[in-house]
């Protein structure tokens, strides 16, 4: 409001100024004897300036108004007065007012077409640059924001709306819409063409609703509201259908890509898939081959065969049928760590208890191993996942049991250190062979990758403790240790000690 | 008398292996392969012992377990199933299942669990030391001995002690637990019971053997049996 005060005033001390210089102008080139006819074109001079500066077309108006009364008033006869003697005078102050609003008309003209010239500039430049933004980052959001500021920018805040087809709740607005503005909307996307007040469907809609439709699929619609508001003007459309369109083919651009990035996941992980299915079908078939021939041998010949060769057949049939089944546990570890999209589940466990459970079990597989579990002396607790971190030591325990020479001695044991629990499983049974130690606990997929044919199932216990550790956060590593065999470790973050 | 175990399993070849150990170690044995044929043969025939499967073509096994126990609360249920998740185990022995299995299971194991669930309570005479190995309880001093060396338990190791060989070759749950020794629930995930349990456990526990108090992470404890 006060601006615009401060504007009138302006314009007026402009109009006064204008008016002020062209009388003193006259009255100095009058006493040089110019004649009065001349001095009318000093004010035409002076309302050219006013209709170029102000805005309004009431002050050149009113300056020509006030031009003819000054110039009657004090250059013509006689003078101080508005009287005229010379009827030549009426002729040339008619064709004063016709010139000055000639030159109003025109000038006013040539206003409105660099203004309209700037603004179409100003679109042009704003399409560009959101063309632009919108390549180099684009998520869907990040386009629907974009355009949302865009169009709030042109038509103002609250007025314009995005509506999306995944998103069932409004993105501009707070309030579901209304039944008619709904089947309108749809309507509009499903037909992909612009709906509402100035079109030729739903034409008492009070808004102008435009699709976001690209190549392969709708994405939604902008809606603009024209409550207070007559239909859009042609240029308001074409805008709106630019920033549309490039929103449109951007969002079709992200389309594709992300097709592209799933399909070639997909190539990978079929890839990885038939790997993996044919070295586990390999590692299944070993010890099912040994069954499988252990007790068809048996079935045909067991009448000739004598009763420790029986016992042999059977014994190694039950060797075998464990074997299998640490394999399947192995497996079904693997899946849990892998498969687990959202992390694994875990819980605070005992030491003493992980200790405990991983350690039993294996009397009949000790034969003249020796082997010796230390628990730390405070109760300390993981959180962990206690069926895979058992898992893990189990795999330990066994390989030391399967890799080690007769007799050797295996102590399993854990303490704290720097707030971390370290569980130690070591051996004095011979140690690690240097090709032994460059593939521990290589990553799972690399693993089988690389041993695609020739891979014999040594060492995916370990791979997959790796796995499991590091889902845990956790580290693992193997060495050879001063008393002549190896030491494996892995640490875990303690979450709770009680003493 | 033999005793009638009824054999709640879909696959043939396990069903049929079942029949023949049962059989030939002295038990009568009936063969159900759905859910409902299993609840029809409990009612009518009133076995002494039930084997289940949890995974069966027609019902789940949980309901078949539930259905049973609401018609015979005592008859002794042993879960025999490949799923091997904790929470189900858990689920199921806190639904009145006596024991859990997990195939794959050898028979001795399997025959020591039957032996347990079948054995009738109440055990052990408590006028008499309870032995097993090196361990020695007498329940009337309130005296503990391992190789004929006396520990000292504290109150609750000890009521501890005699609740897992009263039900010696039995899995109890952490909740069975904590509501036996301070008898009410806890939200601290027993973690006080898991502190009690690894002290009296590394007490009893002599140094050259396997401990005899046996440990399922997330389930619970068990009194070794032979």
């Amino acid at each position: 409001m006060k601006k615009r005060l401060l504007e009138t005033l302006l314009d007026l001390a402009l109009c006064l100024g204008a008016l002020g210089v062209a009388t003193g102008l006259a009255f100095g080139l009058d006493d040089l004897g110019l004649r009065p006819e001349n001095l009318l074109l000093i004010y035409l001079l002076a309302i050219l300036a006013v209709t170029i500066v102000t805005k309004r077309i009431y002050y050149p108006l009113a300056c020509s108004v006030a031009s003819v009364l000054i110039f009657n008033f004090f250059f013509t006869t006689p003078r101080l007065s508005f009287m005229i003697e010379d009827p030549n005078y009426y002729i040339s102050l008619a064709i004063f007012f016709v010139v000055s609003a000639v030159i109003f008309t025109i000038t006013s003209l040539t206003r409105k077409e660099t203004e309209r010239r700037r603004g179409n500039e100003r679109k042009l430049e704003s399409l560009n640059n959101l063309s632009n933004e919108l390549l180099q980052h684009s998520s869907p959001n990040d386009v629907f924001q974009r355009l949302q500021s865009e169009l709030d920018h042109y038509y103002g805040g609250g007025r314009c709306f995005i509506e999306k087809t995944e998103d069932p709740i409004p993105f501009g607005q707070n309030e579901p819409l209304s039944g008619a503005l709904s089947k309108a909307c749809s309507f509009a996307v499903n037909e992909n063409r612009p709906v509402g007040k100035g079109t030729a469907f739903y034409p008492n809609l009070p808004y102008f609703l435009y699709p976001l439709v690209g190549e392969s699929k709708p994405y939604g619609l902008v809606g603009i509201s024209l409550l207070k508001q007559k239909e859009m003007k042609n240029d308001e459309v074409s805008f709106l259908f630019s920033l549309c369109h490039i929103a449109s083919s951007t969002l079709d651009k992200n389309e594709v890509m992300a097709e592209k990035e799933r399909v070639s996941l997909e190539v990978q992980n079929e890839k990885f898939k038939t790997v993996l299915l044919r070295s586990l079908s390999h590692d299944i078939k070993t010890p099912l081959t040994a069954l499988q021939t252990g007790s068809g041998f048996l079935l045909d010949s067991y009448a000739t065969l004598d009763e420790a060769s029986r016992r042999d057949i059977i014994s190694d049939i039950s060797q075998e049928t464990i074997r299998l089944s640490d394999f399947v546990d192995n497996l079904l570890s693997l899946t849990r760590v892998t498969s687990a999209t959202k992390s694994i589940p875990m819980k605070k466990e005992l030491v003493d208890d992980l200790l405990a459970e991983s350690s039993s079990g294996f009397k009949d597989r000790m034969g003249l191993h020796k082997m010796t579990v230390t628990s730390p002396k405070e109760s300390l607790y993981v959180s962990c996942n206690g069926k895979l971190i058992i898992q893990v030591l189990r795999n330990l325990i066994s390989n030391a049991l399967t890799h080690t020479k007769e007799s050797a001695l295996i102590n399993v044991s854990s303490y704290e250190k720097d707030g971390n629990v370290i569980f130690l499983v070591e051996d004095d049974g011979g140690g690690l062979t240097e090709e032994a130690k460059r593939d521990l606990f290589k990553d799972f997929s690399a693993f089988v990758k690389e041993k695609s044919d020739k891979y014999s199932g040594n060492g995916l216990g370990l791979s997959i403790c790796a796995s499991i550790v590091k889902a845990h956060h956790g580290t693992i590593e193997g060495h050879n240790n001063d008393m002549g065999g190896a030491s494996f470790s892995f640490s875990l973050p303690l979450s709770g000690v009680k003493k | 008398m033999n005793e009638k175990i009824l054999v709640v399993e879909d696959d043939h070849a396990i069903s049929h292996f079942l029949d023949l150990v049962l059989r030939s170690n002295g038990y009568l044995s009936v063969i159900s392969e759905t859910g409902l044929g299993a609840i029809k043969t409990f009612l009518s025939e009133g076995p002494s012992l039930v084997l289940l499967d949890l995974g069966l073509p027609d019902l789940d096994g949980m309901e078949v377990l539930s259905r049973m126990r609401k018609s015979s609360a005592s008859t002794p249920i042993i879960i025999v199933s490949a799923r091997e998740k904790e929470d189900e185990k858990v689920a199921a022995l806190d639904h009145g299942a006596d024991d859990y299995l997990t195939k794959p299971f050898n028979t001795g194991e399997l025959l020591a669990r039957i032996r347990v669930a079948l054995r009738h309570r109440p055990f052990p005479d408590k006028e008499q030391p309870f032995i097993y190995r090196q361990l020695k309880v007498d329940f009337v001093k309130r005296m503990v001995f391992l190789s004929d060396e006396e520990i000292h338990l504290t109150p609750i190791e000890f009521k501890f002690l005699s609740i897992l060989i009263e039900q010696q070759g039995k899995v109890l749950t952490h909740k069975f637990l904590q509501e036996r020794i301070w008898g009410y629930e806890t939200s601290d995930d027993y973690q006080s019971l898991r502190v009690f349990m690894a002290s009296l456990r590394k007490k009893i526990t002599p140094p050259t053997e396997e401990s005899y108090i046996l440990t399922e992470v997330g389930v619970g404890y068990r009194f070794r049996e032979d």
